[in-house]
């Protein structure tokens, strides 16, 4: 049985319809990167299913239950975590003020910090700085660190390389590929198929507010080649 | 050295109070971006309520004092949050202002309602005046009440828990989070609408402690006084700690406190202070301010706001503003032929407003900025009027020069740059603090002198000689527009004139740079203009407005005291304005011309109708009728959040089906035509002509709709009875 299920999922801002009947799953364990140009609605869907944003139609399924209605906070509690695109961080919060907020979660202040300052050490150094004051790359560790915290069934990357220099992207993208290993299951939207295809099971294609492709990386990333990078 | 420690423990002890109060608006702000007006209003609320508990009921004072600090206020406040606060998000900062000011205004007539303000509402201090310990400093003996230790107590360890509440708790940390981002607090699993509540929540019980505790200080409940006093100390403390810093707020708060009880206690001992010291309480907080709006460092500049608000204003062609101004005129002599001479003062002096109001449509709407206390710019125009302008022999033959207005304009404009500056530099919430602290200051206390008072140097006389001020008709080249009748006319044609004006200026090259400018002041900034210039220009011409009305309002009021510049009158001005739509002139001429006779309007109808009927007069005394009325605005206003463009353009797209159906538009207009020939043959008085116009503009639009769902039902019935009598016949 898959994680999580669309089926048929739209979703409009208003009276304007960005993303057009979409259907996907991602199974447990699975790491499945979304590929895209920009403005495809890739980020929509992200929100669509993270409960931030409601679809207009179709509906949701989540470790076999349908959370359509659900929002965001229940389906934190279901196990989803997402990390939204921009910086996944409150910038006027001290490190561990941030880290503070995903006990939400259930898991104890003093665990947190054990396994994120265990994980990211850089933390540790900076735990009383302003979140928002910290380099782009330190403040996306921050942003990680909840999905070690929580470990989830589900973890929701959206463009996490945004705005950072290669050699961090890389450093990032090897810790979620540690957190692949243990066996969370992935759903990764990022505009450098090159980063994400390697650690990804299966890639999906996403234009004009439909899933165009869906196969695994190898295939995907000769689609892409020929299609949306040549093109 | 005694006098000394009295003034201290004095001062502290009203200080810790207005730092309780104005830590619970930065505590409001911080987590929902909203800087609540009616905080003050709460606090007062909570004052009658537990008057109303003690005293009344004779309930005792503890169990009294829990409930509506710790119940009733909190409770009040989630409901606040719930069924209007929660629906700001996404509106600009002048509307989250004016929903919390709509709200105060509501509140003050609640207590209105409950309690009449002709009454005193004496509440004594915990424990009574005498119960204390005495220290012996000297040969003094020095008081200390167990009141003042209870009140120092109770606010420490309110401000204590709000700090360990802010720092260390979860939930503290998360109404800190709230602000920046509710989505990912969302994403954390937080509850943003929990947190918020109890952020209002919390902010409630703050405001009722400080309210209740400040009340029985100052001896009785007052619901003018005691408001003002919380809303310029709180928000100048809250301002000190730059609405960001709990700890610096209490500071603020305490100085304030100490500074009023040394300068009132030490003047009150000189014979030359005695008659300005009670006033004390309210300029030094607002003189505060002032100081504080001019050290405060700049802000960063914004960035686009328009994606992110819901307010849209569409700018009129010069085609249509002639001829709606036409329209407006001809209407405008049609009721002057039907009306009385009080109710044609009465429209002369909304439309006077409708001209004060003009000066928000330029200021508000084209600029972005926005001033709380147009009235009081208005009053100064009036004033310098008075002092320069008039000609003539006395009473009634002296008349108010053209020369005089010009200059009250000149003037006005003058003041009305150098008291905006040191604000314009900062966000539109300090300017409408600044303003608002400029009219409280002139209302209460520069006008609060009846005898002569001469600035040296300057020359100029601020004062109201003996408590009122009649300012008599304008001279017009050879004429002298005396009658109401003329009045009206001349204002109404001096609005359109300037309303037109408006438009014009909207359009031109220096109309499109105000609205860019607002929109966003980063990237205008960067195209090179200079930003505090324009707004500094924008803000004077719009004083130059309020000038020209308030000039035109106090003759059409014909004598005016210091009561008819009373800050909350403003208040209420700007809010109908707001409601009919800042970005357009119809919105100025809508909220001068209801603010001015609608709810007048609306009192008389209700009271002479419960007159005319006996059976209704249980129903709306004149009392109730009243403050019912006032509510009106209030409540109209509260609803913005829904509808931030304001009413009007909803009302005008409302009436759009009445047109285009002509069987409704013909029959509306004949209903009209009817009333009016009624009213001008004397069948009825004009309060029915009112009421019975009301209805069919209510009713018009309804039958409009009835009748065109009625036609597309039937279209689309159509189709199923032609295939039902297709089966019939196969
Ligand atoms: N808040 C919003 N209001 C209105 N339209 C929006 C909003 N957010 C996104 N859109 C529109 O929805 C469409 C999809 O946007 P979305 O952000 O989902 O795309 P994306 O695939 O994530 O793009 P990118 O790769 O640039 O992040 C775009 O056309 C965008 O303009
Ligand atoms: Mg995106």
């Amino acid at each position: 049985m898959a994680l999580l299920e669309l089926s048929g999922v739209s979703a409009a801002y208003g009276a304007i319809e960005v993303v057009h009947g979409v259907s996907l799953t991602v199974e447990p364990g699975e790491v499945v990167a979304l590929l895209g140009s920009n403005g495809g609605g890739k980020s929509t869907l992200m929100n669509v299913i993270s409960g931030l944003h409601a679809p207009t139609e179709g509906t949701i399924t989540f470790n076999g239950k349908d959370v359509t209605k659900a929002d965001a906070p229940e389906r934190v509690a279901a196990g989803v975590c997402a990390i939204p695109e921009g910086r996944g961080i409150f910038p006027n919060l001290t490190v561990r003020e941030n880290l503070r907020l995903a006990t939400y979660s259930g898991v104890k202040t003093a665990e947190v910090e054990a396994i994120a300052f265990d994980r990211f050490p850089r933390l540790a150094e900076r735990k009383s700085q302003l979140a928002g004051t910290m380099s782009g790359g330190e403040q996306q560790m921050l942003a990680l660190a909840r999905a070690f915290v929580v470990s989830p069934k589900l973890l929701i990357l959206d463009e996490l390389s945004m705005g950072l220099a290669p050699l961090i992207v890389e450093d990032l993208y090897g810790r979620v590929a540690a957190l692949a290993a243990e066996g969370m299951a992935l759903l990764v939207v990022e505009q450098f198929a090159r980063t994400i295809l390697p650690l990804a099971h299966r890639a999906a294609i996403m234009a004009h507010g439909v899933i165009t492709h869906v196969g695994d990386p190898a295939t995907i990333e000769a689609e892409l080649s020929s299609s949306y990078l040549g093109g | 050295m005694a006098n000394f420690l009295v003034y201290l423990i004095a001062g502290t002890t009203s200080g810790v109070l207005y730092a309780l109060v104005a830590s619970g608006l930065v505590l409001t702000y911080t987590t929902s971006g909203i800087f609540n007006f009616a905080h003050g209003g709460v606090a007062m609320l909570s004052a009658f309520v537990f008057y109303q508990m003690t005293a009344v009921w004779m309930w005792p004072n503890w169990i009294s004092f829990i409930l509506v600090a710790f119940v009733l206020a909190p409770l009040f406040q989630i409901g606040v949050y719930r069924v209007i606060m929660r629906r700001l998000t996404g509106t600009s900062d002048i509307t989250k202002i004016v929903v919390t000011i709509a709200l105060m205004l509501a509140i003050f007539g609640l207590a209105a309602w409950g309690w009449p303000p002709d009454t005193s509402y004496p509440l004594s201090l915990f424990w009574g005046v005498t119960a204390e310990w005495t220290f012996h400093v000297g040969s003094h003996d020095v008081y200390l009440q167990y009141f003042q230790v209870f009140a120092i107590g109770v606010a420490a360890v309110m401000g204590i828990g709000l700090s360990i509440l802010f720092k260390r708790t979860r939930i503290g940390i998360a109404m800190r989070a709230v602000v920046d981002s509710p989505d990912l607090l969302k994403l954390n699993g937080g509850v943003p609408e929990r947190v918020a509540a109890i952020s209002w929540a919390v902010g409630g019980s703050m405001a009722a402690v400080a309210g209740i505790l400040i009340a029985q200080v100052q001896g009785s409940v007052d619901a003018t006084s005691l408001t003002i006093l919380l809303i310029t100390c709180g928000v100048t403390a809250a301002m000190i700690g730059r609405l960001r810093s709990i700890p610096v707020t209490v500071f603020g708060g305490i100085l304030i406190g100490l500074e009023i009880a040394f300068f009132t206690g030490y003047a009150s001992q000189h014979q030359e202070w005695t008659s300005w010291s009670p006033q004390f309480g309210v300029a030094i907080p607002v003189l505060s301010l002032f100081v504080v709006l001019l050290v405060l460092p700049q802000d960063r500049l914004r960035g686009a706001t328009l994606s992110r608000l819901r307010e849209r204003y569409t700018v009129p062609t010069m085609k249509t503003a002639w001829v709606s101004g036409l329209a407006l005129m001809i209407f405008v002599i049609g009721m002057g032929q039907i009306m009385g001479i009080s109710d044609t003062s009465m429209l002369a002096a909304g439309m006077a407003l409708s001209i004060i109001a003009l000066s928000l449509t330029l200021l508000t709407g084209y600029a972005g900025e926005i001033n709380l206390a147009p009235i009081s710019f208005g009053a100064i125009g009036a004033i310098v009027a008075y002092h320069h302008g008039l000609i003539g022999p006395g009473f009634p033959d002296q008349r108010t020069s053209l020369w005089g207005i010009g200059i009250g304009i000149v003037i006005t404009m003058v003041l009305g740059g150098l008291v905006a500056l040191p604000a314009l530099r900062l966000r539109g919430l300090h300017l409408a603090l600044g303003t608002m602290a400029f009219g409280i200051f002139l209302s209460t206390f520069i006008l609060s002198f009846t005898g002569v008072v001469t600035i040296p140097l300057i020359h100029l006389h601020l004062a109201f000689v003996g408590g009122a001020m009649t300012l008599p008709p304008v001279k017009f080249l050879a004429w002298s527009l005396v009658s109401p009748k003329a009045q009206l006319l001349s204002s109404t044609a001096l609005f359109i004139f300037l309303g037109v004006g408006l438009v014009a200026l909207r359009r031109s090259p220096y109309g499109r740079r105000l609205v860019a400018m607002k929109d966003s002041p980063a990237a205008s900034a960067t195209l090179g203009q200079s930003i505090l210039w324009l707004k500094v220009s924008a803000f004077m011409l719009s004083s130059g407005l309020a000038a020209v009305g308030g000039i035109l309002y106090c003759i059409a009021l014909g004598s005016v005291q210091t009561t008819t510049f009373d800050i909350f009158l403003s208040f209420g001005l700007v809010m109908a304005t707001v409601v009919g739509g800042m970005g357009n002139v119809s919105g100025a001429l809508f909220g001068g011309v209801f603010f001015g006779v609608g709810l007048t309007a609306v009192q008389h109808t209700l009271f002479n109708l419960a007159n005319a009927h006996n059976s209704w007069g249980q129903l709306f005394s004149w009392a109730t009728a009243y403050h019912l009325a006032a509510l009106l605005p209030a409540t109209i206003g509260i609803t913005l959040g829904s509808n931030p463009s304001g009413s009007i353009s909803k009302i005008v797209e409302g009436y759009r089906p009445v047109v285009e159906d002509r069987v409704v538009l013909i029959g509306t207009l004949l209903a009209i035509g009817v009333t009016y020939a009624m009213t001008a043959t004397h069948v009825w008085g004009n309060w029915w002509f009112v009421f019975c116009v009301g209805m069919i503009g209510l009713l018009a639009p309804l039958a409009a709709e009835r009748r065109m769902k009625a036609s597309t039902d039937h279209d689309l019935a159509e189709p199923e009875q032609f295939q039902a009598e297709m089966a019939l016949n196969s």
